[in-house]
């Protein structure tokens, strides 16, 4: 670590505005730092750039963002934002703050940049039409393509074709992976850059029913249809011919689109009185409400079945007998079809279950793999450089993939650039031992090792899970390493207490601290030091304990909602780690409810003064030594 | 060339005010009227039993009109538009004209299309206008509120009106008010129906419907409420008294054909409007106004 | 006012053809296009009073078949033709004029209001709805007024088929 040059520029209209004496103010804050590193600036406009050398860090009092033409390393601090959360003094508070970010500026680190230089090339794994149209767009997009799987086409310029039975492992890393295809038996490695997981369109009827005489599956009716036969009831009146959108849930607007087709075309060449079932007709898609209109005016009768799916009996006969209720016609209508075609899903191919499990690949709630996670764009997964779209992502609609595939090509070519990238991870090679607890707790499989554990730039999200779980402390992100996290906890527990428990609050730069900025102040006087972390995963029990250590009576992690974390499990092992947290607790002596967790987002302004509040009042209470004289 | 007055079946017997007033004002105000004696019902009450009828009874009377070379004006909302209508379906549909053609062959008439619809009130708005009738009021009726009842058949449906006033934003009736120095009062059942459409199969239903334009109306600082067809004048002061029985309220809103309230700015005496024939009127204006000199 | 309606409406009895029989009358072609959106009764000043009666729920038994239970309905005669319903409809239904095709059906099979028929014959007698005699006229005489005859030959020509005949009891 390296002592550098801290300069301490503070605003005397920010300091007068809140009260303060701008003078007295600046003596005290003087002590702060080195003799002659402390200004006083009435406007951040007379600021002479040339009076900074590149590695001079500022902390600059008084503004919320970096002061344009400045070093690289800038502290703002807005105290406007930060010392209401503190309680006592406005003086001591203002001190703290400052101490705590003088404190971080001269423990800034600098790790290694260097050059990366991706493989462009991309490996798309697939069959069928889906796959086909991934390959040509990308090819189109001049990236040079390899199209593994069992028929793959070879028209396309700059695609290169490789039949093979299987993929069997993505080793490496994004822009240098090596790719293990199997033909038969014969494993080869190809070297891609980046790999786009296609696979095969595989569906399944979507109720627990097995096909049989009076229930057919659309895809199959399709099939059938297709070779220009009529059905062999396609010359009884009256035949009753029912669609029903699978599962209990709404058909998506391809999905409709195919049920449509097929019922208008029913109407059209059969005699059948066709009715659709489905808990709600969504015509966003491409001339979907024209067709709805044409198969209303057509005679088709649609109903609208309770969410969960209209009821379903089998009758003596065999035969399956329709119940709902229908809230037009304020009565239940019962229908006996003489057909039943239900709408089948997509489905993950077993193939795709398979190879998600060999390449590490997390799999949401619907069995694909792609991450349950509104901030990652359609087709990322848990492993940077591979994607999934199309039919590995339950895709089935030809404009939705379109759609996907595009973003699909903006992740790629943000990947696939070269450029300079800083190492995201510092090692303490005497510490580390190489039990590869960091390699194998790594949600991204961004960690491998040689004579020592390394991170790749490409893959690293920085979450801090690693270092969080690092039996020998040999782990640190530049950013925040613990000896810059600890120095600016002991600089804000270190001034008198007051009437106010006093709280520490861990949390989410992308959320909580977000959150706070916009946060109305509590009604009471609370005293919450904060200390931003850039993910949740960061929170270790070290911090846990230090933080109690020093003073706190409470400790508030607060992290991004389950299914918003940045780093996609950083959020959702801290919350798994809590009760861990709180049996380390009750072991040293403390009241486990001293330790809380909550979840934010950035907007949360409101939600964050009232959960803090909340903590605050229940800290409160544990303090007041209850009757039975126990003192934790 | 002139406007055949079409009176309908309820005018000619049960509102002569009403028609006094038609006629006195058209004179007034330059419209020239034409009374042809062969006019009938114009079909309304035939349609829930057989649209094709009510279409060939409809048809005739315009067969009637065009073999006199002239134009339709109404007096009743529910003529006006049945009539209306059956212009519109005869000039859209060529297989259904040749079908009423062949029916009206059978009497002797035929009907090539072509006859204009309007209901009286939207003559006086398009063919005079609220500038002229202005120019033309000698005794304004500076002072007075009404609350202006469109009704449901004047202008809907939208398509076969022309959409000349829009039936969700209506002015005709207010702006007509307005030109003879009087205020119109806008509320919040402007639009109601009178219920007029069901008196025969369900009067208690009508009552209802009745109630809630009067109920509203009577609370209402107007002098009285404005109709432009027979059927509104049935609920609203035939049925009068028995709603408010019925409903237990206090409602005395005294009743004005439009064209009535027209005549009088236009310097009529009010028995010169018919008024003698108004069950529910408010005497004290009507003396008031007839104490005021002409300007 | 209140119908009697089975709990459960069995469509395997229902009659899909009725549907298209309406959407046949002049008027009434657009019947099928209905999504059930229920703009109609929201505003339909009748079914604010009487909430059995539902444009909405109309339509909607006729798209399912239900043709004796909608035939022999009071309700199809409650309408006022206000037209609002018509006026407000996103898909140009014109609910109003599906209204008078039912209607018509509900005569052919027999269903009407008995006053229905009265008037049918005031107009095959007269000419119009209410009758004019010397009465009227001299009564017309005294306010200046024309004096209006009745000529119901031609009425009696163009009503010759109509029939208006209640059902038998079953």
């Amino acid at each position: 670590m390296t002592e550098a040059k801290v300069i301490l520029l503070a605003s005397r209209p920010h300091l007068a505005g809140l009260g303060l004496d701008p003078e007295d103010m600046g003596r005290e804050l003087g002590n702060l730092v080195n003799p002659g590193q402390i200004r006083m600036v009435d406007d951040w406009t007379s600021l002479d750039a040339g009076a900074f050398s590149p590695e001079d860090r500022l902390v600059l009092v008084g503004r919320s963002d970096p002061w344009p033409g400045g070093p690289p390393g800038q502290w703002p601090l807005n105290l406007n934002v930060e010392a209401p959360w503190l309680a006592g003094p406005l003086n001591e508070r203002v001190s703290a703050l400052v101490r705590a970010a003088v404190a971080e500026a001269a423990r800034l680190e600098t790790p290694p940049a260097r050059l990366v230089e991706p493989d462009r090339t991309v490996l798309v794994w697939g069959d069928g039409l889906e796959a086909g149209r991934v390959v040509e767009r990308i090819a189109k997009a001049g990236f040079p393509v390899l199209w593994a799987g069992r028929r793959p086409g070879n028209q396309v310029p700059g695609v290169t074709a490789l039949p093979c039975s299987g993929l069997r492992a993505v080793e490496g890393f994004p822009g240098r992976f090596t790719v293990w295809l199997d033909d038969n038996g014969h494993w080869t490695d190809k070297a891609a850059g980046a790999v786009v997981l296609c696979g095969r369109l595989t569906r399944r009827a979507g109720l627990e029913f097995e096909t049989g005489p009076g229930l057919i599956s659309l895809s199959t009716l399709e099939d059938g249809w297709e070779r220009e036969q009529k059905p062999d009831w396609a010359e009884e009146p009256g035949f009753r011919l029912v669609f029903l959108a699978g599962a209990g849930r709404p058909p998506t607007p391809h999905g409709l689109g195919r049920i449509l087709s097929l019922a208008l075309r029913a109407r059209r060449e059969t005699k059948a009185v066709v009715y659709v079932l489905a808990p709600q007709i969504q015509v966003a898609g491409p001339g979907l409400e024209r067709l709805s209109g044409r198969a209303r005016q057509a005679g088709l009768v649609f109903l609208r079945t309770p969410l969960q799916g209209p009821d379903l009996t089998v009758m003596e006969n065999g035969r399956l007998r329709i119940t709902m209720p229908d809230l037009v016609a304020r009565a239940d209508l019962s229908l006996t079809p003489d057909l039943l075609v239900l709408e089948d899903e997509v489905i993950p191919d077993p193939e795709l279950t398979d190879l998600a499990a060999a390449l590490g690949l997390t799999v949401g709630n619907d069995g694909f793999p792609s991450p349950d996670n509104v901030l990652f764009p359609a087709g990322t997964t848990n492993r940077a450089g591979i994607l999934a779209i199309g039919p590995a992502r339950g895709t089935d609609a030809p404009e939705i993939l379109d759609r996907e595939i595009l973003a699909g090509l903006d992740v790629l070519q943000e990947l696939l650039t070269d450029r300079t990238v800083e190492d995201r991870l510092i090692v303490d090679r005497g510490r580390c031992t190489l039990c590869l607890t960091c390699v194998r707790i790594c949600p991204h499989q961004a960690l491998s090792f040689t004579n020592r554990p390394w991170a790749d730039p490409l893959a690293c999200s920085a979450c801090g899970l690693c270092v969080a779980e690092c039996p020998m402390d040999a782990l640190q992100l530049p950013d925040h390493t613990d000896g810059r996290v600890k120095a600016r906890l002991a600089a804000l527990l270190a001034r008198p207490r007051t009437e106010a428990p006093r709280l520490v609050m861990y949390g989410c730069r992308r959320s909580a601290a977000r959150a706070m900025r916009i946060a109305p102040r509590p009604d009471e006087p609370v005293d919450l030091a904060f200390i931003p972390l850039p993910c949740a995963g960061r929170i270790e029990a070290d911090l846990v304990l230090t933080a109690f250590l020093g003073g706190a009576d409470g400790v508030l992690i607060a992290a991004c909602h389950d299914h918003n974390c940045r780093t996609q499990q950083g959020g959702p092992e801290a919350r798994r780690r809590m009760g861990y947290h709180q049996d380390l607790l009750a072991e040293s002596g403390f009241r486990p409810e001293r330790l809380g967790y909550i979840t934010l987002a950035p907007n949360m302004g409101r939600e964050f003064t009232e959960l803090v509040t909340q903590f605050h009042r229940a800290v409160r209470d544990l303090n007041q030594p209850p009757a039975s004289g126990d003192p934790t | 060339m002139a406007w055949a007055l079409f009176l309908g079946c309820t005018i000619p017997v049960r509102n002569l005010n009403y028609e006094l007033a038609i006629r006195r004002t058209a004179d007034r105000l330059g419209l020239e009227l034409a009374d042809l004696p062969d006019f009938g019902c114009c079909g309304f009450p035939l349609k829930s039993l057989s649209i094709d009828d009510a279409l060939a009874v409809g048809a005739r009377n315009l067969a009637l009109v065009q073999a006199a070379g002239h134009d339709l004006v109404a007096g009743c909302s529910a003529c006006a538009a049945t009539l209306a209508e059956v212009e519109h379906v005869l000039a859209h549909d060529p297989d259904r004209a040749a079908a009423v053609n062949r029916r009206l062959a059978e009497i002797g008439l035929t009907y090539h299309g072509g006859v204009k619809v309007r209901h009286y009130a939207r003559l006086l708005y398009e063919e005079v206008g609220p500038r002229r009738i202005r120019e033309a009021v000698v005794r304004p009726l500076t002072g007075y509120r009404f609350a202006p009842h469109y009704g449901c058949h004047y202008l809907k449906p939208g398509e076969i009106m022309d959409y000349f006033d829009p039936a969700e934003e209506p002015r005709s009736l207010a702006e007509l008010i307005d030109c003879l120095g009087a205020e119109s009062v806008d509320y919040p059942g402007l639009k109601d129906c009178c219920g007029g459409g069901v008196l025969g199969v369900n009067e208690a239903l009508a009552q209802a419907m009745a109630f809630r334009k009067l109920d509203q109306v009577h609370r209402l600082d107007v002098t009285g409420l404005v109709v432009i067809c027979p059927f509104c004048n049935v609920m609203f002061e035939g049925q009068q008294k028995a709603i408010a029985k019925k409903h237990g309220v206090n409602l005395k809103v005294p009743l004005f054909f439009y064209p009535q309230l027209l005549g009088l700015a236009l310097g009529f005496s009010p028995e010169d409007m018919g008024f003698k024939l108004n069950r529910i009127k408010d005497r004290d204006m009507l003396k008031a106004l007839e104490a005021r000199s002409d300007a | 006012m209140t119908e009697d309606q089975p709990r459960t409406w069995d469509l395997d009895r229902a009659d899909p053809d009725f549907k298209d029989d309406v959407a046949r009358r002049p008027g009434a072609e657009k019947i099928r296009l209905c999504y059930a959106c229920g703009a109609c009764s929201a505003r339909c000043p009748v079914g604010d009073i009487d909430p059995d009666f539902d444009p909405r729920r109309l339509i909607r038994m006729v798209i399912l078949g239900m043709r004796d239970q909608v035939l022999s309905s009071p309700l199809l005669w409650y309408c006022a033709t206000c037209f609002t319903c018509q006026e407000t409809c996103p898909e140009g239904v014109n609910f109003t004029e599906v209204l008078f095709a039912l209607k018509n059906m509900a005569v052919e099979a027999g269903y009407f209001p008995p006053a229905m028929s009265a008037q049918t014959e005031l107009l095959k007698n007269h000419g119009r709805l209410y009758e004019i005699t010397d009465f009227e006229n001299q009564n017309r005489g005294k306010y200046g007024l024309p004096e209006l005859p009745e000529r119901p030959d031609d009425f009696k020509t163009l009503l010759e088929q109509l029939k208006i005949e209640p059902r038998e009891a079953d």
